[in-house]
């Protein structure tokens, strides 16, 4: 079997499971989401209980196909689930989970996707200068920096960050994707609106995890440069920036890759405290809210589409690797 | 064999720092080559072999720094003292390197084609990309590889053929001296025969100088024109390979050739008693005294220089009479 087939194959499986596991969990728990509503409602005092009770349930259980067999009811969410139609928000309700997860996307990548990238991209380089042997001293000075750095958690230093500049400078705005009362177009003046509210966010993941990828570049360019082909390439003559950049961070890049593919995965899920700490907009805000108001339709949700970015971030890397290294075979 | 000298090293001394201490891997080695021949330079691991060949192209890296010396090439330059542009125009263009362990000397991310041509374009020597091509798979033919091993990647050839592909490599220039540091250590005896060969053949056919190190005795009777034997960082023989094998001077040379088998005798084989004395606590005078069974009193106490006892031999022993010729 070809590469790309295999590829293809495992990144179907790996989205039927969740998808399955999607299906089981919230079964396996104790209660259905119908009782939930019914004790919510209860406790409002919105409901009094009795036959006409016992109806409305019964209604609402076949409307959500809860009277069904498992195995039918599983099949049918398989369905729904490929054609992306992930049922109904309860607290947001007729609105449905994927119209919501939709319009809080392009928040979280715009944000967290760039400036994963980013970082990735100056902590590589700036790692790759941190082994080279000809690089300025003063450059070695930021290690213990990248170090400290690499160990605040992001939403601490996001805190400090929109305490400094939001709330005593008052230079950037406390939170938000936009100024509130401005409507999202297309022109310039919201563009540099959102860049505004932008910055913070984006500077408290930057210099988070700048340093995972500086120091991790650092390592393994290190174990590079002691490399018979590195020795090689300058006993041809080669320019520094030619040994540098062709051979030495073209090899030490390559686990990076990996690394990358696994960070960009998991950027929606892991940053939800970044979107908490600035009211940002994106899938971890609606995440959040979602888990504090017992959505499980749209935790659900969310949970699947987590795993499908994962899923699909793995996928694209594993077809650009062999791109990069020839050896893993096409 | 001409008498044109392609590289003249004088009192080279390489060390690698260590603390407050330096340790001299390579102690005052001089030495000619003469182009179109082949010097093979032999001893035990330690005696500084590969640091000599490193230093010859200024690719050793810290902790090991040279400490003095010169190395003047064919047309006056002296290595030692070019600055970093010079030096890397002088890599490759006047002085190539066959790898030791070629396993790893290529890029393991990028085609052989594209390996040999960044050689030739950091020379700049305005070749167009047909001229370029037309060159590398010339360079293949030579060393009996196919054209299509161009657009392969390192690991899709065998050993062999990556020794090939680095023999090549290392002509592409054309340089006056080559430097082949263990080049067929990592190879069964077949390919290992079989790559010498080649490596012989372009190196004929340059008439460029080549340096080959190694501890392969064998090999280096096949192939060297003379040999230079190492012993804890200096040259204590330099001979005809014939009259080394034959009749070699200094003892350890002589231990050296008793511990090897012989087709025309069935004897027991001597090996060397002791061992390689550390760098750090050099014995006095001569560093083989210890372990040589010949040693007298002086040899305690001065240390031999290389000199001339023959024409075309010298030996750095306080014990081997000249000989005029």
């Amino acid at each position: 079997m070809s590469y790309l087939s295999r590829r293809i194959i495992m990144f179907g499986i790996v989205v039927l499971l969740a998808a399955t596991a999607n299906f089981a969990i919230p079964r396996m728990a104790p209660g259905d989401p119908i009782g939930a509503v019914l004790e919510e409602l209860r406790a409002r005092g919105a409901s009094t209980g009795g036959a006409a009770e016992q109806e409305i349930v019964a209604a609402y259980r076949a409307r959500f196909g809860l009277d069904q067999p498992v195995f039918t009811q599983y099949i049918r969410f398989l369905v729904n689930t490929l054609r992306f139609d992930l049922g109904y928000s309860i607290s947001y309700y007729p609105q449905k989970v994927e119209s919501a997860l939709l319009r809080a996307l392009p928040w979280t990548v715009g944000l967290l996707a760039i400036s994963t990238v980013i970082s990735f991209a100056f902590g590589s380089f700036f790692g790759a200068l941190m082994a080279w042997p000809r690089t300025p001293a003063a450059v070695n000075r930021f290690v213990p920096f990248f170090m400290v750095l690499s160990a605040v958690p992001y939403y601490l230093l996001g805190l400090i960050l929109v305490y400094l500049f939001a709330f005593v400078m008052r230079l950037l705005p406390l939170g938000g994707a936009y100024s509130s009362g401005t409507i999202p177009t297309l022109d310039i003046d919201f563009l540099l609106d959102v860049i505004r509210h932008g910055i913070l966010p984006a500077l408290s993941i930057l210099l988070t995890s700048v340093g995972f990828w500086a120091l991790g570049m650092r390592g393994t360019m290190v174990t590079v440069l002691g490399e018979d082909y590195l020795t090689l390439a300058e006993a041809k003559g080669l320019s520094d920036r030619r040994v540098f950049f062709g051979y030495a961070m073209r090899n030490a890049l390559l686990p990076q890759v990996t690394s990358l593919a696994i960070a960009l995965g998991t950027v929606a899920s892991g940053s939800v405290l970044v979107e908490v700490v600035f009211a940002y907009p994106g899938v971890g805000w609606l995440l959040y809210n979602a888990l504090r108001s017992s959505d499980y339709y749209m935790v659900q949700g969310v949970a699947f589409f987590l795993i499908l970015t994962v899923a699909v971030s793995v996928l694209v890397v594993d077809l650009i690797y062999p791109l990069l290294d020839p050896r893993i075979e096409r | 064999m001409s008498q044109e000298i392609a590289l003249q090293v004088n009192n080279l001394r390489v060390s690698y720092r260590a603390g407050e201490q330096a340790i001299p891997a390579v102690n005052d080695v001089s030495f000619s080559l003469y182009a179109g021949e082949r010097l093979g330079i032999v001893g035990e691991s330690g005696s500084g072999k590969t640091t000599l060949a490193l230093a010859l192209m200024r690719l050793h890296k810290p902790p090991a720094y040279i400490l003095g010396g010169e190395a003047i090439l064919g047309d006056g330059k002296d290595i030692m003292t070019l600055d970093r542009e010079a030096m890397r125009q002088t890599r490759w263009s006047r002085l190539s390197l066959i790898p030791q362990g070629s396993m790893n000397s290529l890029n393991p991310v990028v085609k052989v084609k594209h390996q040999m041509a960044d050689a030739i374009e950091a020379h700049e020597r305005g070749w167009t990309r047909a001229h370029i091509n037309k060159r590398i798979s010339e360079l293949l033919g030579r060393v009996g590889l196919p054209d299509s091993v161009a657009e392969m990647f390192p690991h899709e050839l065998s050993g062999g053929m990556k020794q090939r592909v680095c023999i090549a490599l290392a002509i592409v220039l054309e340089p006056s001296v080559i430097i082949a540091d263990e080049p067929t250590s990592a190879l069964d005896v077949v390919v290992q025969r079989v790559v010498m060969q080649t490596l012989n053949e372009v190196q004929q056919q340059l008439n460029a100088a080549m340096i080959i190190i190694g501890h392969d005795m064998g090999l280096m009777a096949q192939s060297a024109d003379r040999l230079a034997v190492m012993y804890a960082g200096k040259m204590v023989e330099v001979s005809p390979i014939r009259s080394f094998f034959h009749d070699p001077q200094h003892p350890y040379s002589q231990l050296l050739i008793s511990s090897l088998p012989s087709p025309e005798e069935q004897r027991e084989l001597a090996g060397i008693p002791g061992s390689q004395p550390s760098l750090l606590e050099l014995p006095s005078g001569c560093a083989f005294h210890p372990r040589c069974p010949v040693a007298e009193d002086r040899c305690k106490v001065d240390i031999p220089q290389l000199r001339f006892v023959r024409a075309d031999r010298r030996v750095a022993c306080h014990l081997v009479e000249e000989q005029p010729a």
